[in-house]
C-alpha cells in the first residue's frame, strides 16, 4: 500500500517511474531492491532504504535519490560548488526562485544527485543524514 | 617478525627490500562508480587529477585533497569508492555479469561486492556473507552509499555457509596475514600465524566450491605473500576436487560505459559468441604462481606492490567442469 503511494507520489513530484526491474518493499519505512533478490535469505533488510515517513508525507532517502534521483524532470535544484559543498556539510541554503515548489527538492550539482532538501519559500532545508555529512573547507 | 628475519623470508619470493620499501608509499586509487556515473561523464566532472590505469574504470589519484578522499563531493555523492588497484583485481577476473547469481563468501567492508554490483549493473543476485557481524554493518553503509541494490547480506562463517541457492560465480577473498596490505603486518605476523589460517582457507574455498554451478568460475584471493595462504589452499582444492580446474587469470576489462542504476545501463562485461566471457588481458607486471606447485599454477597470479604499484595479492581463478 504504502508503496503504490511513494510510487505515485515519485511521479507526482519528481516524475520519477521506476524501472520494471525493480520493487519497493515494508510498510511504513520503504527499501527498494532487485526482484531479482526475491526467494533470497538475508541477515539484514534487502536493498537500500527509499523512504521514511515524515509526518503524513513520505520522505524519500539520501541513498534513494542519489540512484534514482537522476530520473527527475521537476523539483531539482541545481547549485554550484558552494551551495553544493554547504549542502553537504550539513547547512541550509537560499536559492533564486524557479519552478520549484514547496516540499521535497532534489538537489544535484553538474548531474550528479547530492541528496534531498526542504524548500520553502527561498530557503533549502538540509535533510542529509549526519552521517553522510563531510567537513567544509574554511 | 624481526624486519630482517622477514625480508629474508620474503626474499624467496621476490626482491624483499625494493617490495617492502615501494610498500611503504604506495598511491591511492579509486574506482568511479559505475551505478552512478559512467567513467566519460566522470572524468569530465571532477576535479580530482586523475591518472589512467589499464582497468578503464579504475585510477590512480594524483595529488590527495587537504580534507582527504572520504570529503570531497565525489565521495559524498557515491560517484567514486577508494579502492587500492590491487583490490579491484579480484572482481575483473570474477567478472560477474548482468543476471547472474554471486556469492561474495568473505564479503565485509563490501568493496569487492560492490564493484561486483557495478559490473552487475546492478542487476541479477549477490548474496554478501561475513561471519564478523560488526563488519556486515559496514558492508551494508557501503551498500547505501554507493546505491546497490542487488546484495543481500548473509551472516554464516564460510566453512559452514549453506544455501539452497547455486551460483554462476563465486568470490572467496579469504581472511589472510594482511602482509601485502599492511605494511606493519609482519612484525605480528610469523610463518606458524600462515599454516594455522590455511586449514581455515581451505574450509571456506571447499564449501565455496560446493556452491558452484557446473561450469561456473570461482575466484579465491588474498592480500598475503605467503604460500601456505595461496598455493596450498588451492592446490587443496585441486587435489581433492576433481571436477576443479584451473584457468589463466585474466582481468576483463568491460565494456562500455553509461549511467547504470537508474536506467539499468550498467557496465557489464562482454560476453562473445555462446555466452562465454571474453578473454580478456593478463594482469601488467604480475608473477606466476610457485613453480614448485606444478605447471598448473603458472596461470595464477601474485601481485607485488614494487611491480605493479599497489598492494601485494594473491589471484587464482578455478572452474568446476
Ligand atoms: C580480506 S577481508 C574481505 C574484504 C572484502 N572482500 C572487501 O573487498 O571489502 C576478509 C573478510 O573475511 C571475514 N571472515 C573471517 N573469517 C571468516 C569466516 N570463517 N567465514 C566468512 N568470513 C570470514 C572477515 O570478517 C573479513 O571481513
Amino acid at each position: 500500500m504504502q508503496a503504490e503511494k511513494f510510487s505515485s507520489y515519485l511521479l507526482e513530484r519528481f516524475g520519477i517511474v521506476l524501472p520494471a526491474d525493480v520493487e519497493l518493499v515494508g510498510e511504513n519505512s520503504l527499501r527498494v531492491m532487485n526482484k531479482g533478490l526475491k526467494g533470497f535469505a538475508t541477515s539484514t533488510p534487502k536493498g537500500i532504504p527509499a523512504s521514511r515517513m515524515k509526518g503524513k508525507f513520505p520522505k524519500p532517502t539520501t541513498a534513494f535519490v542519489q540512484v534514482f534521483g537522476k530520473l527527475a524532470n521537476k523539483n531539482v535544484i541545481s547549485v554550484g560548488e558552494e551551495d553544493a559543498m554547504r549542502y553537504l556539510a550539513g547547512e541550509e541554503f537560499e536559492t533564486g526562485a524557479g519552478d520549484v515548489e514547496t516540499g521535497y527538492v532534489i538537489v544535484q550539482h553538474e548531474g550528479a544527485v547530492l541528496g534531498i532538501g526542504f524548500y520553502k519559500e527561498g530557503r533549502v532545508e538540509n535533510m542529509l543524514p549526519k552521517g553522510r555529512r563531510i567537513r567544509k573547507k574554511n | 617478525m624481526e624486519e630482517k628475519e622477514y625480508l629474508s623470508w620474503l626474499s624467496s619470493y621476490t626482491e624483499a627490500e625494493e617490495c617492502v620499501r615501494t610498500q611503504g608509499g604506495l598511491p591511492y586509487y579509486l574506482r568511479v562508480n559505475l551505478l552512478k556515473a559512467g567513467v566519460g561523464e566522470y572524468l569530465s566532472w571532477t576535479k580530482l587529477g586523475l591518472e589512467e590505469t589499464f582497468l578503464p574504470y579504475a585510477f590512480r589519484v594524483g595529488e590527495v585533497p587537504e580534507g582527504g578522499l572520504g570529503n570531497t563531493i565525489d565521495y559524498a555523492s557515491g560517484w567514486m569508492h577508494t579502492q587500492s588497484l590491487s583490490s579491484m583485481l579480484p572482481p575483473a577476473v570474477l567478472s560477474p555479469v548482468s543476471g547472474e547469481t554471486i556469492l561474495d563468501i568473505c564479503a565485509a567492508p563490501g568493496s569487492k561486492t560492490t564493484q561486483c554490483a557495478a559490473l552487475m549493473g546492478n542487476s541479477g543476485v549477490i548474496v554478501a556473507n561475513d561471519s564478523n557481524r560488526g563488519r556486515i554493518s559496514a558492508l551494508s553503509s557501503n551498500l547505501e552509499r554507493l546505491g546497490v541494490i542487488n546484495a543481500c547480506t548473509m551472516n554464516q562463517d564460510g566453512v559452514r555457509f549453506t544455501s539452497k541457492h547455486r551460483f554462476d560465480r563465486i568470490l572467496v577473498d579469504a581472511p589472510c596475514s594482511g602482509l601485502g596490505s599492511n605494511e606493519n603486518a609482519h612484525k605480528w605476523w610469523d610463518e606458524k600465524y600462515s599454516r594455522n589460517i590455511s586449514a581455515l582457507q581451505t574450509g571456506i574455498l571447499k564449501n565455496a566450491f560446493a556452491h558452484l554451478k557446473e561450469g561456473g568460475v570461482l575466484v579465491y584471493s588474498t592480500c598475503t605473500y605467503a604460500k601456505e595462504e595461496n598455493e596450498v589452499p588451492v592446490s587443496r582444492l585441486l587435489e581433492t576436487h576433481e571436477d576443479s580446474r584451473l584457468e589463466q587469470v585474466r582481468v576483463v576489462l568491460g565494456e562500455g560505459e553509461g549511467g547504470a542504476g537508474a536506467e539499468g545501463k550498467g557496465v557489464t562485461a562482454t560476453r562473445s559468441g555462446g555466452g562465454e566471457v571474453k578473454a580478456g588481458v593478463p594482469i601488467p607486471n604480475s608473477q606466476p604462481g610457485l613453480s614448485e606447485f606444478g605447471n598448473e599454477f603458472r596461470k595464477v597470479a601474485r601481485v607485488y606492490p614494487h611491480e605493479f604499484g599497489s598492494e601485494g595479492f594473491f589471484v587464482a581463478k578455478i572452474r568446476r567442469t
